[in-house]
C-alpha cells in the first residue's frame, strides 16, 4: 500500500468507520494486486514459497517475490518482532465485532446459547488470518488455539463464552513470548479452568481432569515421566483454582486441600496455598520433557506428520538455552538446514480454506456463512470436541478430499457466503485472459508456485480442450465457464492440497 | 451410458500422459464389485442407528400387557392385551405385545429378524430432552466423559487407509452427536448431494482429469482421491429418484423412509458405508398422546419393514438399532399424555439377534419398583450397543468407544 493511499484511509478511517460504515472500511482495507505481479516458475518448489506455505496461511498474490527481495531470514526476523508490524486495516476490520472486547460479565450476561458470541470469535479469527500482516503470529495463534484446545460447545454454560478473553489474554498476548508465560496465562483462565472442570475441584471432591491435561496435553505429553499418584498431587495442589460469579479467576482457599504433596518428585509442604499451584507450573515449565514434547508437536506442525528428530532436538537446544522463548525456537526451526526438505503437509481444512482466500486476493467480509463450511469440513475453530486440539497428520484429514474439492469449486465460482472471489479480475490485473493456456500456465504458477508438470499440463489443458471442443478465444463465455471449471480441477489438484 | 463417448475422446487426448492404468477402475464394467471392502480387516456389519427423538412412550410400543400395574397406571392411553376385544397389542410372548400401529414390523418379530431390550437405557437420570440424548449419543452416563460420539469414536478406532468417503451418514442437515469425533462423517440430505457437479457429463470430464492429477499422488492423498473419485463414480450411477426397493417394499417420504432408502441403496451399490444414522420423531407426547403418537410409530414400523423387506439379501451384514432419549412416565397424565420418563425399548435387527422377541429382566410395574414413578433400567444401553459393536463389527476398542463402562453381555445376539 502507498503512502498516499495509507495518509487518506487513515483521513477517511476518522470519519466512515467511526460513522459505522463498515462496508466503506471493509473495501478500502482490500489489499491490491501489486502492479507487476510476479509468480514463481521453476519446476520445483520454490523455497520462499515453501516458507510461507509454513509460516502463514498462504502467500498472498506476489508475495513469494517480495520476500524472495527482502530476503527470506529478515522476513522471518520482521515476523518475529510482530508488535513492530502496523496491523490498522485488521483493527478496523474487527472494530464492529463488539464481543471481543468485552470484560467477562459482560460476555455472560447474554445468557445461555448466544451463537453470536462464539460465531464472532471465529469470524474475527477468519479475519486476521486471511488479512493480518502479522502472518506467522497468526498462524502460532493457530498453533496455541490448538495446543490448549477449548471447546466452544462443551456445555450451554455461558462460562463457555469466556474462550473470547482466553483467545484475547492469553494465547494472542503471549503466542510469541515464552512458554512459562503462556502456560501460567492458560493455567488461570476461567474459560480453561471451567473447559476441564478445575472450576469444580475442591478438597472434599476432588476433579483430576485438568490435573491430567496439564501434563498430557499442555506439557510433559503422555510418555513424559509422570505417573497417576502424580496426577492426583497435582490435582491437590489446584483445588481452589477457580472463577468467580464475574467470570473472573479466584482462588478459593476454603476449597483448597493444604496438606503436603509430592509432584515428580519435588516435596512441596504444607500450608503453600494458591502457591501450591504456581510451585507445579514452574515444575512443569522447568521440565525436559516440556520441552521434547511441545517442540515435536511444532516440528509436527511446520515441518512433517512424523517430526525428523534431528529437527525436534534443535529447537529443544534452543528451548533449553532461551529459557522457552518461542521466538528464537521458531527461528530455530525455520532456518534449520533440513526446513526446506520438509515432506508435503496436507492442508487441513481451515487452512485449505485461508489458502484459497489469500491466494486468490479474495475479499472476505467477516460473514458468518464461512463457519458452516468449516463445521462441514469438521475443522471449526475452537470446534475440536476433546481437548487435544485439531490432528495435525494427513491420516486423519485426508478422507474429507471430497469437501476440499467442494469448497475449491465453490469458492472459484464465487459461491462463498461473505466472500468475493473474482478469478478474472486477476487474469485481466495481469493480462492472461484472452487465450486459455496462458491463463492455465499463469494460474497454475500462482496456486502451485511452480510451473505446472507435464502430467499436470496434460490433464488440465486436456480437460479445458476436451478434444477441441473448446478453443484458445477466451472472450467466448462458454470457453469462459470452461476456464473456471477447469481452474476448479488445477485448485483441487494434489499441490495445492498441501502447504 | 449416454456419456462413454467423451470419456473415450477423453482418453484418447490423455493417452501421452498414460493415465489409462488409473482411469480403470472408473469405468464401470471394471469396478470392483466390493469397492470398499477391505480384505479381512473390515468386513463387519453396517450400522444403521435410528433416534426416536423426544422420548418414545416405550410402554405403549412394545406394551407389558402381563403387569396389571401397567393398565393400572395408564386407565385411558393403556393398549389392551392381544385377547381382549377391538384395538389390542399383538402378542410378542405370554408377557409383551407390539402396538397395533406397528403391526408392520411383526412380521420382523416372526422371522427372528428382531429383538426389543426391554426396561434399558441410560444410567443417567436426566429428563431433560437435551441432556439426555447429549449423554446417550456421546455414549457415557453423564456429563463427564468425551464431548464426542460413541459412534464417531468407533468410526475414528476402526479408520483405515482407503476408507470410503462414503463410510459414515448422518442423514440430516446436521452431524448427528453420535458421529461427533469422525472427521470424515458426512451430514447429507440425500445422496444426489454427492457429487462435484450436477452436470453428469461435465462431472464424469471433472472425475477423469482428477484422475490423471493424482495418478502418482502418494498416500493418504493419493488413496482419499481414488476412493472419493470411486464413490463419485458409484454414487452417479445409483439414480437415487430411481431405486426400486426388493421385494415391493415401500419407504415413505418422511425423513426416516428417506434416510432408510438412501442407506439401502448404498449398501446395495457397495459404496462402503459402514455407519449411517437416522432421526425420527417429534416423541414427546405430553397431551392427546392417542392422536399424536399412531402415525409416529406407523411411519416408524412400515419403513423399517421396508428396509427389512428390501435388505433382505443382505441383513447378514446390517444391523439396525433403535434408540431414544428415555421412555416415559409410567402413569398417564391429566392431558390424555404421558411426561419424561426413564426405562425405554432399544430395538436390534439383524439376521444374528436371539430368538427371542423380548429380552428383559422386568423389574415390574408395582409402585415400589418404580423409581420415581419411572421404568427402572435393566439393561444399560452401553452394553446393547457394545455387544453390537463387538459381536457385529470386526474389531473395536471398547474402551475408547465407552470410556468407563465395563461391558456385560445381555444376549441380544445368539
Amino acid at each position: 500500500m502507498s503512502v498516499s493511499r495509507r495518509a487518506f484511509l487513515g483521513a477517511l478511517l476518522g470519519t466512515v468507520a467511526v460513522s459505522g460504515c463498515s462496508q466503506a472500511v471493509d473495501r478500502l482495507t482490500q489489499p491490491k494486486l501489486p502492479d507487476n505481479l510476479l509468480v514463481p516458475s521453476g519446476a520445483d518448489r520454490h523455497p520462499t514459497a515453501h516458507l510461507l506455505n509454513r509460516a502463514t496461511y498462504g502467500p498472498r498474490p506476489g508475495q513469494v517475490a517480495d520476500v524472495e527481495r527482502v530476503g527470506k531470514e529478515r522476513w522471518l526476523r520482521r515476523q518475529l518482532d510482530y508488535d513492530s508490524i502496523n496491523d490498522k486495516e485488521v483493527d478496523w476490520k474487527l472494530r464492529r465485532f463488539d464481543s471481543l472486547q468485552m470484560r467477562s460479565e459482560d460476555l455472560m450476561s447474554f445468557g445461555r446459547n448466544q451463537t453470536f458470541i462464539v460465531n464472532e470469535l471465529v469470524q474475527a479469527t477468519i479475519l486476521r488470518a486471511v488479512y493480518s500482516k502479522r502472518e506467522l503470529f497468526e498462524v502460532m495463534v493457530g498453533f496455541w488455539s490448538d495446543h490448549f484446545s477449548i471447546n466452544h460447545f462443551k456445555d450451554t454454560d455461558t462460562v463457555i463464552f469466556l474462550k473470547t478473553i482466553d483467545d484475547r489474554d492469553v494465547i494472542r498476548r503471549h503466542a510469541l513470548s515464552k512458554f512459562g508465560d503462556l502456560l501460567k496465562a492458560s493455567a488461570h483462565s476461567p474459560a480453561m479452568l471451567h473447559y476441564l472442570d478445575n472450576t469444580v475441584n475442591e478438597k472434599s471432591h476432588p476433579n483430576e481432569n485438568y490435573a491430567r491435561e496439564i501434563m498430557e496435553l499442555h506439557t510433559l505429553g503422555v510418555d513424559g515421566g509422570y505417573t497417576e499418584t502424580d496426577i492426583q498431587e497435582v490435582a491437590r495442589c489446584l483445588t481452589g483454582w477457580s472463577i468467580s460469579g464475574r467470570g473472573r479467576f479466584t482462588f478459593r482457599e476454603e476449597w483448597h486441600d493444604d496438606g503436603k504433596k509430592v509432584v515428580l518428585g519435588q516435596e512441596i509442604p504444607a500450608g503453600g496455598g494458591q502457591k501450591d499451584g504456581d510451585k507445579v507450573l514452574d515444575i512443569l515449565i522447568n521440565h525436559p520433557s516440556t520441552a521434547r514434547f511441545v517442540s515435536t508437536k511444532l516440528v509436527r506442525r511446520f515441518v512433517a506428520d512424523d517430526p525428523p528428530p534431528n529437527m525436534i532436538d534443535a529447537c529443544v537446544q534452543t528451548w533449553q538455552a532461551t529459557g522457552g522463548d518461542i521466538k528464537q525456537i521458531l527461528f530455530t526451526l525455520f532456518t534449520h538446514p533440513d526446513f526446506e526438505q520438509a515432506p508435503p503437509k496436507l492442508k487441513r481444512p481451515y487452512e485449505l480454506l485461508l489458502s484459497i482466500l489469500r491466494t486468490t486476493n479474495a475479499h472476505y467480509d467477516g460473514d458468518d456463512g464461512l463457519i458452516d463450511w468449516l463445521v462441514r469440513l469438521g475443522h471449526r475453530p475452537f470446534g475440536w470436541v476433546t481437548p487435544d486440539g485439531f490432528p495435525d497428520v494427513a491420516d486423519i484429514w485426508a478422507n474429507n478430499l471430497f469437501g476440499y474439492w467442494q469448497l475449491e469449486r465453490a469458492a472459484l465460482h464465487n459461491e462463498l457466503s461473505g466472500v468475493d472471489l473474482d478469478i478474472w479480475d486477476i487474469a485481466k490485473h495481469v493480462g492472461v485472459d484472452d487465450k486459455a493456456d496462458k491463463m492455465i500456465d499463469f494460474f497454475g504458477r500462482m496456486f502451485y508456485n511452480r510451473t505446472l508438470n507435464p502430467t499436470e499440463e496434460a490433464a488440465i489443458k486436456g480437460f479445458y480442450s476436451d478434444s477441441g471442443r473448446f478453443s484458445q478465444d477466451l472472450s467466448k463465455d462458454t470457453n469462459r465457464r470452461r476456464m473456471l471449471d477447469t481452474l476448479m480441477i488445477l485448485i483441487a489438484g494434489p499441490a495445492f492440497q498441501y502447504r | 451410458m449416454s456419456n462413454t463417448l467423451s470419456r473415450r475422446d477423453f482418453i484418447r487426448a490423455t493417452a501421452a500422459v498414460s493415465a489409462y492404468g488409473a482411469l480403470r477402475s472408473l469405468w464401470p464394467s471394471w469396478m470392483p464389485r466390493f469397492a470398499f471392502a477391505n480384505e479381512g480387516t473390515q468386513g463387519g456389519d453396517v450400522l444403521v442407528c435410528i433416534f426416536l427423538r423426544g422420548g418414545a412412550d416405550a410402554l405403549n410400543m412394545v406394551v407389558p400387557f402381563g403387569d396389571d400395574n401397567y393398565y393400572r397406571a395408564r386407565p385411558l392411553l393403556g393398549i389392551k392385551p392381544p385377547d381382549a376385544r377391538g384395538e389390542r397389542a399383538l402378542e410378542l410372548d405370554d408377557f409383551f405385545g407390539l402396538n397395533n400401529d406397528m403391526r408392520a414390523m411383526q412380521e420382523i418379530f416372526k422371522t427372528g429378524h428382531m429383538t426389543a431390550v426391554h426396561a434399558c437405557g441410560s444410567p443417567n437420570a436426566s429428563r431433560s430432552h437435551f441432556e439426555a440424548m447429549d449423554v446417550i449419543e456421546r455414549g457415557t452416563d453423564g456429563e463427564t466423559g468425551p464431548t464426542s460420539g460413541w459412534l464417531g469414536r468407533h468410526l475414528m478406532a476402526t479408520a483405515q487407509e482407503g476408507d470410503s468417503p462414503l463410510r459414515a451418514i448422518g442423514w440430516s442437515d446436521k452431524l448427528q452427536k453420535s458421529l461427533h469425533g469422525y472427521v470424515s462423517a458426512n451430514a447429507l440430505r440425500s445422496i444426489a448431494d454427492f457429487h462435484l457437479t450436477g452436470d453428469i457429463d461435465l462431472a464424469n470430464d471433472m472425475s477423469l482429469a482428477l484422475t490423471s492429477m493424482y495418478e502418482t499422488s502418494a498416500a493418504p492423498l493419493g488413496t482419499a482421491a481414488n476412493a472419493t473419485l470411486q464413490a463419485l463414480e458409484t454414487v452417479r450411477r445409483i439414480n437415487i429418484d430411481e431405486y426400486k426397493p426388493a421385494n415391493r417394499a415401500k419407504y415413505d417420504d418422511s425423513e426416516l423412509g428417506r434416510g432408510l432408502k438412501q442407506t439401502a441403496a448404498l449398501i446395495k451399490a457397495e459404496a462402503g458405508l459402514e455407519a449411517a444414522c437416522i432421526d425420527h420423531g417429534n416423541f414427546d407426547t405430553h397431551v392427546a398422546q392417542s392422536q399424536l403418537l399412531p402415525p409416529l410409530l406407523t411411519t416408524f414400523a412400515e419403513n423399517l419393514r421396508a428396509f427389512h423387506d428390501d435388505m433382505l439379501d443382505y441383513l447378514d451384514r446390517v444391523t439396525v438399532v433403535v434408540m431414544s432419549e428415555f421412555g416415559r412416565r409410567v402413569q398417564e397424565n391429566g392431558g390424555g399424555g404421558t411426561d419424561h420418563g426413564h426405562g425405554g425399548v432399544v430395538y436390534v435387527m439383524s439376521n444374528h439377534v436371539v430368538q427371542q422377541p423380548v429380552v428383559a429382566r422386568w423389574p415390574g410395574l408395582n409402585a415400589d419398583f418404580l423409581q420415581n414413578g419411572d421404568l427402572q433400567i435393566t439393561a444399560d444401553y452401553r452394553d446393547v450397543l457394545s455387544e453390537i459393536l463387538s459381536k457385529r463389527t470386526a474389531r473395536t476398542d471398547l474402551g475408547l468407544v465407552f470410556p468407563g463402562h465395563v461391558y456385560q453381555p445381555i444376549g441380544v445376539f445368539g
